[in-house]
């Protein structure tokens, strides 16, 4: 198993009442278990607010939990020393949702996705031309040519700001990568695009994705296994052909059932049409 | 798989030349901005070169000329001359000197303490905050003047002195407004994707916080530079600060005090010279707050 979530709970604190009390915390997950293998997609489903992003900013140790523990390849992420999670961060890197927020505005692409190779120096260990020609390679490789090395990310589209982010996670050559909703903010059309570009990288690098998307569509085509998580529990989860044939909870039904059918011909605009 | 040697683009600035000739657009908007500009840049030329173009330069380091005392604005003394019969226009041209640096050296060390207090502040919140925070408001509590004038007489006199002591008074503003604006920048995507990256604090804030933040640091710093190059004036003028013979505006404004009104031009040419200096800089600080926050316009 890659990364193990185990009985996770994160209750954020309630507003101050008083001079010591505090009122009723908000439950957003709520003793959540996952596991999910190496090498393979892990789709994590749940409409907004259900705690998909609580729980990738507890994977990454930006938010501590309540209870439970985060495994990864066997070692307590939320128990390591600052130095051991600076090591474990290079194996460890994610893809945010929105590639408009999530680049620095001051900051070349160079700059951007040497970033990381500049952070994790002590392990990496490139001189700088050696960083350049990395550089290079990643954005070459995720699908961008080599004169937007020196561009900013205001002069790029949200899919190649989308490939930026996927080049800066690439950089340190990590082993799982959380990709918290990569297409949502895309054209449909770009969304292809780069869930493609995602499906050829852990092809050709062996990764392990844990994928949290909204769209059902996305896990089908993309993941092996899926969660579906609803109000910080999980309320289902097995592999995708299992879930998606055979949903056993009402809720994963009703969003199946919410999906919209690709045959235009059942499409719910039409149906006047053809009366 | 063959990999041939991928050549690497030369790093071109043309983005930033863009952007700066876009800034430089907008500045020209408004033609008070360009007086403003024009001014401040006056006047740096004169700080500069004031002790090789002043016509009396012996009066300057405090040569003094009594026959000619008290003698009106003419062609030989283009702004009269006073009680020591030395020429004021020299003495107000090398008093831009003192001004124009104690000025900057205010506003300078005000930035560079600001910042870093209200970085620090803003950035680890908590009881780092509340010290800190305290401790600014404070100091922002006592009239910046009053304040001054007593760290100034604790010090003794001299530029220095005054610096350090309008200095203390002048950083919480600073302090004030980087904090607000860290605490907005902190919660920024891409600064939590630099701390997922295993950035560390000094990292986050030195190469994606502030840069961010520079614009508004920018605005406040050139429309207090007027405010500041006053400040230096009024204790100049109660007696704190540069003590003559070296020629200072404040200096030179209350030396003339007792002489009014009939040797006015003994007041009237310090007082213009503080008057262009200060409304400069801020003309100047209008015109680069559109230029670096247009949603400020009006």
């Amino acid at each position: 198993m890659s990364l193990e979530i185990q009985n996770v709970s994160k209750i954020f604190p309630g507003p101050r009442q008083g001079f010591f009390g505090r009122g009723e915390g908000f439950t957003a997950l709520d003793d959540v278990s996952l596991s999910i293998r190496k090498g393979a997609s892990f789709g994590l489903v749940g409409e907004s607010g259900s705690g998909k992003t609580t729980l990738t900013r507890c994977i990454l140790r930006l938010e501590s939990l309540s209870a439970g523990n985060i495994l990864f390849n066997g070692s307590d992420i939320h128990k390591l020393t600052l130095l051991q999670m600076r090591r474990l961060r290079s194996r460890l890197q994610i893809v945010f949702q929105d590639p408009y927020a999530s680049l620095d505005p001051r900051m070349t692409v160079h700059d951007i996705v040497a970033e990381p190779l500049v952070i994790h120096g002590d392990v990496v260990n490139m001189t700088a031309s050696r960083r350049t020609e990395r550089v290079m390679e990643l954005l070459l490789q995720v699908g961008l040519r080599s004169e937007h090395m020196f561009r900013y990310p205001h002069e790029f589209s949200g899919g190649q700001r989308q490939r930026i982010g996927i080049a800066r996670a690439l950089a340190v050559n990590p082993e799982f990568l959380i990709l918290d909703e990569p297409t949502s903010a895309l054209d449909v059309s770009v969304q292809a695009d780069v869930l493609n570009l995602l499906h050829r990288l852990q092809v050709e690098l062996g990764l392990t994705y844990f994928f949290i998307s909204h769209d059902l569509g996305v896990i089908r085509y993309i993941c092996d296994d899926v969660a579906v998580i609803y109000r910080g529990k999980v309320v289902e989860q097995g592999p995708v052909a299992a879930i998606f044939d055979n949903p056993q909870s009402d809720y994963t039904r009703m969003l199946l059932d919410a999906m919209p059918d690709p045959d235009p011909d059942r499409s719910p605009f039409r149906k006047i049409a053809a009366v | 798989m063959t990999m041939t040697p991928i050549a690497i683009p030369k790093r071109t600035q043309s983005a930033r030349l863009e952007n700066w000739s876009r800034a430089f657009y907008r500045f020209r908007q408004s033609w008070l901005s360009i007086v403003g500009l024009a001014i401040v840049v006056l006047l740096v030329v004169i700080a500069i070169f004031a002790p090789w173009i002043v016509p009396y330069p012996e009066h300057v380091v405090g040569g003094t000329n009594t026959a000619a005392r008290f003698q009106a604005p003419s062609t030989d003394a283009w702004f009269g001359t006073n009680a020591l019969g030395q020429d004021m226009f020299s003495l107000v041209l090398v008093g831009s000197q003192v001004s124009l640096f104690s000025g900057l050296a205010v506003v300078f060390i005000a930035i560079v303490v600001g910042t870093a207090v209200g970085a620090i502040a803003g950035y680890f919140g908590g009881w780092v905050d509340e010290v800190l925070m305290r401790i600014t408001d404070l100091l922002l509590t006592i009239p910046s003047l009053i304040l001054a004038m007593a760290v100034a007489a604790a010090l003794g006199t001299g530029v220095w002195n005054m610096i350090i002591a309008i200095s203390i008074t002048w950083w919480p503003a600073y302090a004030r407004l980087v904090r607000g604006e860290v605490i907005v920048k902190k919660e920024e995507q891409f600064v939590v994707a630099a701390h997922a990256l295993g950035a560390n604090w000094l990292r986050i804030l030195g190469k994606h916080i502030l840069p961010n933040i520079v614009s508004p640091i920018v605005i406040k710093a050139s429309l207090d530079m007027g405010f500041a190059i006053l400040t230096v004036a009024s204790l100049g003028f109660v007696g704190i600060g540069v003590k003559p013979p070296t020629p200072e505006w404040g200096t030179l404004l209350s030396g003339a005090r007792s002489y009014m009104p009939d040797y006015w031009w003994t007041a009237v040419a310090p007082g213009i010279a503080i008057f262009l200096a200060v409304l400069a800089f801020n003309l100047l600080g209008d015109g680069l707050r559109d230029v670096l926050d247009p949603k400020a316009r009006r």
